[in-house]
């Protein structure tokens, strides 16, 4: 069993955001009388960064420990998920920047109704990653080309996951490449 | 993803700031105001000036306070929805700008919809058929449709819409419905009329489109991964809709930021050739005569409108393609 947490200086960035984000929102809204559709607007985005303060701080108090069994993560909405029963993986890369550097990974895990996403700023966040796709290829889920992509950016070898395809897919252009090259190891 | 949009948007606030804030200074560089334009022309023509009414009026609007104040002044009235007072039109922004604003997202709307529905079919056609007849053929259309001016395309469109089928000459309707209240008879010549600007203000942009569609269809047919769906006998069809020509749409995508401000100042040329009620020619009007309320609130809304469209965009790409490019990093 392995506990990760999101390390408060990772998370102080998002703080900092949320708050002015949030402030430059509200006060406005308290201090001038603004025209309706501009305070409906200000009033969503207040509420959007309300609520992504609440994920921080939601965050900064979750423990998630993996283990043999499954995954867990222990805190306000926190849940749990067995890997035998991992039913969907998906790895997104996301970049505020133009060059698209500097960016963030979101892993999101699916299984028995249930939905975990973790972010990057994870400690082990790799580790994690390596082991769900690894979960994901036994339990036959397909990934897509983005999961692939950007597990391939991780060092984490994107062919062993794509196999999960084979008995998911067999229709699908990768399950038919790597079922072809399957078939020429056996012949070799 | 509400992460990404929470960072995306504060990125967003400062941009939207600074534009406006150096729109605004740029307005102002030009010597004097409305007002004192206002006067040598009231002088040229042999009027009398009045210097206390002048004096009120700067007083009324904040003239005579400095830059900062003044920006501040109409930043605060704009949140409130009060864009100012045009001194050329001797009314409020907004109520200047009032139906057109309809008419040019009308124009913006349909012009879009018909750039996408012919640069897209002839873009895959041109890819898939490298260096064929057609792909010379569509090529060629394309480069004289970019070559072509647009304004000079709407002349000969105007002439040939008039000889053939009649149509009044210039506007988005014929002359007895301007200033009418919406009816299907109105609707209708807006539709008679309104093919004339969407072709001529089209032509340019699908042109353009064709060709990015082209080359970035091209590049990612030369991807290992669409020679090797190929050469395990996937069907040609399948393998262009499966992954290379949702890539090469990230183009389209990427086009939204730009279809925003075009709802402002998209075409302000071919707008005063064709004679549109759109917003174009009133930019246009606004900073020629230094109308620094009416023109500074088209700069905010252009500032603000490319800055929301960008945003979209990027919001559309990251949550259609959010793959880490190569060369890129994710920190922790």
């Amino acid at each position: 069993m392995t506990q990760h947490l999101y390390p408060p200086g990772a998370l102080v960035g998002d703080y900092v955001r949320g708050g002015i984000g949030f402030a430059l929102m509200v006060l406005p809204l308290a201090l001038l009388e603004l025209n309706t559709v501009v305070a409906v607007v200000f009033a969503c985005l207040a509420v959007m960064f309300a609520l992504h303060l609440l994920r921080t701080v939601q965050r900064q108090v979750t423990v998630v420990e993996a283990g043999g069994d499954g995954i867990v993560a222990r805190g306000p909405l926190g849940t749990a998920i067995r890997w035998d029963r991992l039913a969907g993986m998906r790895l997104k890369y996301f970049s505020t920047r133009r060059d698209r550097q500097q960016g963030w990974m979101t892993l999101t895990l699916r299984g028995d109704g249930r939905k975990l996403s973790l972010e990057s700023s994870l400690t082990g966040f790799d580790a994690i990653a390596e082991r769900s796709a690894a979960v994901a290829r036994t339990n036959g889920v397909e990934l897509d080309e983005t999961t692939l992509n950007n597990l391939s950016a991780l060092g984490i070898d994107p062919g062993e996951a794509a196999n999960a395809d084979d008995s998911a897919a067999d229709d699908d252009w990768i399950a038919v490449a790597k079922a072809a090259r399957d078939r020429a190891k056996d012949g070799a | 993803m509400l992460a990404y949009i929470a960072r995306r948007i504060i990125v967003m606030i400062p941009t939207v700031l600074a534009i406006s804030a150096i729109s605004f200074v740029i307005i102002q560089l030009p010597p004097g105001d409305y007002l004192t334009t206002y006067i040598n022309e009231l002088q040229s023509r042999g009027e009398n000036v009045d210097a206390s009414q002048i004096e009120f009026l700067r007083q009324t609007y904040g003239l005579d306070k400095n830059l900062v104040e003044q920006y501040f002044f109409w930043l605060g009235n704009a949140l409130r929805g009060d864009f100012g007072y045009s001194f050329e039109y001797s009314m409020p922004v907004t109520d200047v700008v009032g139906d057109r604003m309809f008419l040019t997202i009308l124009v913006t709307f349909a012009t879009t919809i018909f750039i996408w529905l012919v640069s897209f079919p002839i873009g895959i056609y041109s890819a898939t058929h490298q260096y064929s007849i057609g792909d010379y053929t569509l090529t060629f259309i394309g480069f004289l449709g970019l070559a072509t001016p647009n304004f000079l395309l709407a002349l000969v469109l105007l002439y040939f819409a008039n000889v053939q089928f009649g149509t009044s000459i210039g506007g988005l309707m014929d002359p007895q419905y301007i200033d009418q209240p919406m009816s299907w008879g109105k609707f209708l010549s807006v539709l008679e009329h309104l093919w004339v600007p969407v072709i001529v203000i089209g032509t340019s942009g699908t042109a353009a489109m064709i060709r990015r569609l082209r080359a970035n269809l091209l590049d990612e047919l030369q991807k290992q991964y669409y020679v090797t769906a190929r050469a395990k006998g996937l069907p040609a069809r399948r393998a262009l809709f499966k992954y290379p020509l949702r890539m090469a749409l990230n183009p389209f995508i990427a086009d939204i930021g730009s279809l925003l401000p075009q709802l402002i100042s998209g075409a302000t040329i071919v707008s005063v050739v064709l004679n549109l009620p759109t917003t174009g020619p009133l930019l246009l009007s606004a900073l020629q005569s230094q109308d620094m309320y009416l023109a500074g609130s088209f700069v905010f809304w252009l500032a603000g409108l490319t800055v929301v469209g960008v945003l979209l965009s990027d919001l559309a790409l990251a949550a259609l393609d959010p793959r880490i490019r190569l060369g890129g990093g994710a920190v922790k």
